[in-house]
């Protein structure tokens, strides 16, 4: 997780719950699943999670991928195209004036918004509490419980790593309560996140 | 949904029809252009002052059927290919400007190393930027400032890329050396664009770039009216001339003889522009090479000026250089291709920038409006979507 915000791209459409980007960064910027992300709106700052994460068709990789050799410089001119890419981002809360709500914002981030990556302070400072848990599992459009897993290795790598261990064993118990009528599902999402598992 | 398919489909039937009928004819036309092409093949001495007052291709000292074979290639060469692409004014959007994005790709065959890609937009909006005399800069005159911002960009990568001078560099541009689209111009104006163009000719050749204009399914009719030509004999006239048989018939299709990789001759361009590149040194030629496979010809024609043609050793290496792109992927220059990707402006993007200027001229408080057709364009022409599609 970098030290300082990564611009990810900008709004391309957007409702309180959720919005996409449009970017064409490089690929080995590609920000990763379960990612904390944020945009301001206002005074706010709407914090959400990267949940999918799409390239659009590629034609010219379809042709090189038919071709019957491939020269090195070829292959490493892939690597820098400015391939199109379309990321979802579920929302989880909002900070205004220094103070987290995990619940959804007033109002949708604007077309064209610029989103930017939160930075381990900003991860510590929203996750401090585990309501957000409860806007994932929700979620109709994200993989959940990879989504919970991976967002709470984010928050976990954050802290210092003497804190991390005490952390997951909180966000264990949170999860205990919220899933206590579904013990496949909670396991699953337990095995995830296991200290030292990752 | 304004075109009623259902009613156009019976003329879909008739058109493909009379292509059908037309190859055919096109196919048995071409068998006589061929023929009269090796028939005539040694008076290409004879042919050249003819040629330059009818306008037909002016031979150079080459046999008109002459081949050449795929030269070999070292095994470290550098290919550049730069292109362009606009977004014209548009008097209904909230502010008037142009803009040109130019791009380049750099691709140092047999290095192992990165292709360098690079592009710029350049957004224009001051009035004398926006008008030459009183005409708003767009359509033809927006063309040329493009083409003259595709050879600069072509010529800054090759003086990037020119030292050390140990590796043999190509630079190729996509589509025509020739403002032909300045036929039309007053002869000053005319040279003064030229001028400006053939000043990064005049850089690539100092930095020893082979230069060429790569033009895919070219439809140039220019060795076929040389050949109409030829057999005229004495006969020749510009009635004669308009007369020949040959109208929809592209010279691809006469030098369909041409075996994978092989050239054709040179042979100089009758465009009455080219007067003003003979004028400065750059007389532009061309060439015919078939850049596809076994059982798959595919003609495209490679554009030169005066100094690459008559120098065997450059000539050669672009030759050898378009071949070498053509066979990375599609029979196509690579660097080209990914030239145009980086240039290339979409609807998206385009929408994006004039939303971005309509922000930043609110913000100084400028109230920047589309006009009212541009709105109702864009409220019939999108449909709905949610965030998630």
């Amino acid at each position: 997780m970098s030290e300082q915000p990564i611009t990810v791209g900008r709004v391309l459409r957007s409702s309180t719950a959720g919005f996409a980007i449009g970017c064409r960064v490089l690929r080995e910027d590609v920000p990763e699943f379960g990612a904390f992300v944020k945009v301001a709106q206002g005074n706010c700052a709407i914090t959400g999670l990267i949940y999918d994460v799409q390239f659009v068709d590629d034609p010219l990789v379809r042709q090189i991928i038919t071709a019957d050799s491939m020269p090195e410089e070829l292959r490493r001119d892939q690597s820098q195209r400015l391939a199109p890419i379309e990321i979802s981002v579920l929302v989880v809360g909002f900070v205004r004036d220094g103070q987290v709500y995990q619940h959804l914002p007033p109002q949708p981030p604007a077309t064209l918004d610029q989103i930017v990556t939160c930075t381990p302070d900003d991860v510590l400072a929203f996750t401090r509490e585990f309501t957000f848990l409860r806007t994932i599992l929700n979620a109709k459009d994200a993989p959940a419980d990879e989504l919970i897993a991976a967002s709470l290795r984010m928050a976990a790598a954050a802290r210092p790593e003497g804190e991390r261990r005490a952390f997951l064993l909180d966000a264990g118990r949170e999860l205990a309560r919220l899933l206590s009528v579904d013990p496949v599902r909670l396991e699953g999402i337990l095995r995830r996140i296991k200290p030292g598992g990752w | 949904m304004t075109l009623e398919l259902n009613k156009v489909i019976g003329q879909v039937d008739a058109l493909a029809s009379s292509a059908a009928g037309a190859m055919t004819q096109a196919g048995e036309l071409l068998n006589e252009a061929r023929g009269w092409l090796h028939k005539y093949a040694s008076h290409f001495q004879k042919l050249k002052a003819k040629a330059a007052e009818f306008g037909a291709a002016i031979p150079t000292d080459e046999p008109l059927d002459a081949t050449r074979d795929e030269p070999n290639m070292p095994e470290r060469f550098t290919v550049i290919g730069a292109d362009g692409s606009a977004i014209p004014p548009d008097r209904h959007s909230a502010a008037l400007y142009y803009l040109i994005n130019t791009a380049s790709l750099t691709y140092r065959h047999g290095s192992g190393q990165q292709p360098v890609a690079f592009s710029t937009p350049d957004l224009r909006y001051a009035t004398e930027n926006l008008y030459e005399g009183r005409l708003l800069v767009q359509g033809n005159l927006l063309d040329v400032r493009r083409d003259t911002a595709e050879i600069a960009r072509l010529a800054d990568a090759a003086e990037a890329e020119a030292e050390p001078r140990d590796v043999p560099l190509v630079a190729l541009t996509d589509g025509t050396l020739l403002l032909w689209v300045l036929e039309e111009s007053p002869e000053e104006l005319r040279r003064k664009k030229v001028a400006d163009y053939v000043r990064h000719l005049d850089r690539l050749r100092q930095v020893g770039a082979a230069v060429g204009g790569f033009i895919s399914r070219p439809r140039y009719p220019d060795v076929l009216r040389l050949v109409w030509m030829a057999q005229l004999g004495e006969n020749v006239s510009r009635q004669a001339m308009e007369d020949n048989p040959f109208l929809g018939l592209a010279d691809r299709g006469l030098f369909d003889f041409l075996a994978p990789g092989q050239r054709s001759a040179c042979f100089i361009g009758p465009s009455p522009v080219n007067k003003s590149y003979s004028g400065v040194g750059h007389t532009i030629g061309f060439f015919y090479v078939n850049v596809g496979e076994e059982g798959q010809t595919e003609i495209a024609r490679i554009e030169i000026p005066e100094w690459v043609y008559q120098s065997p050793a450059l000539l050669d290496r672009l030759h050898g250089a378009v071949m070498a792109q053509c066979r990375l992927v599609t029979p196509y220059p690579y660097v080209l291709a990914r030239a145009h990707e980086l240039a290339v402006i979409t609807t998206d993007e385009r929408r994006q920038l004039e939303s971005f200027i309509e922000s930043a001229l609110l913000r100084h408080g400028v109230q920047g409006r589309p006009s009212q057709k541009a709105l109702l364009k864009s409220l019939t022409g999108g449909a709905k979507k949610s965030f998630r599609k």
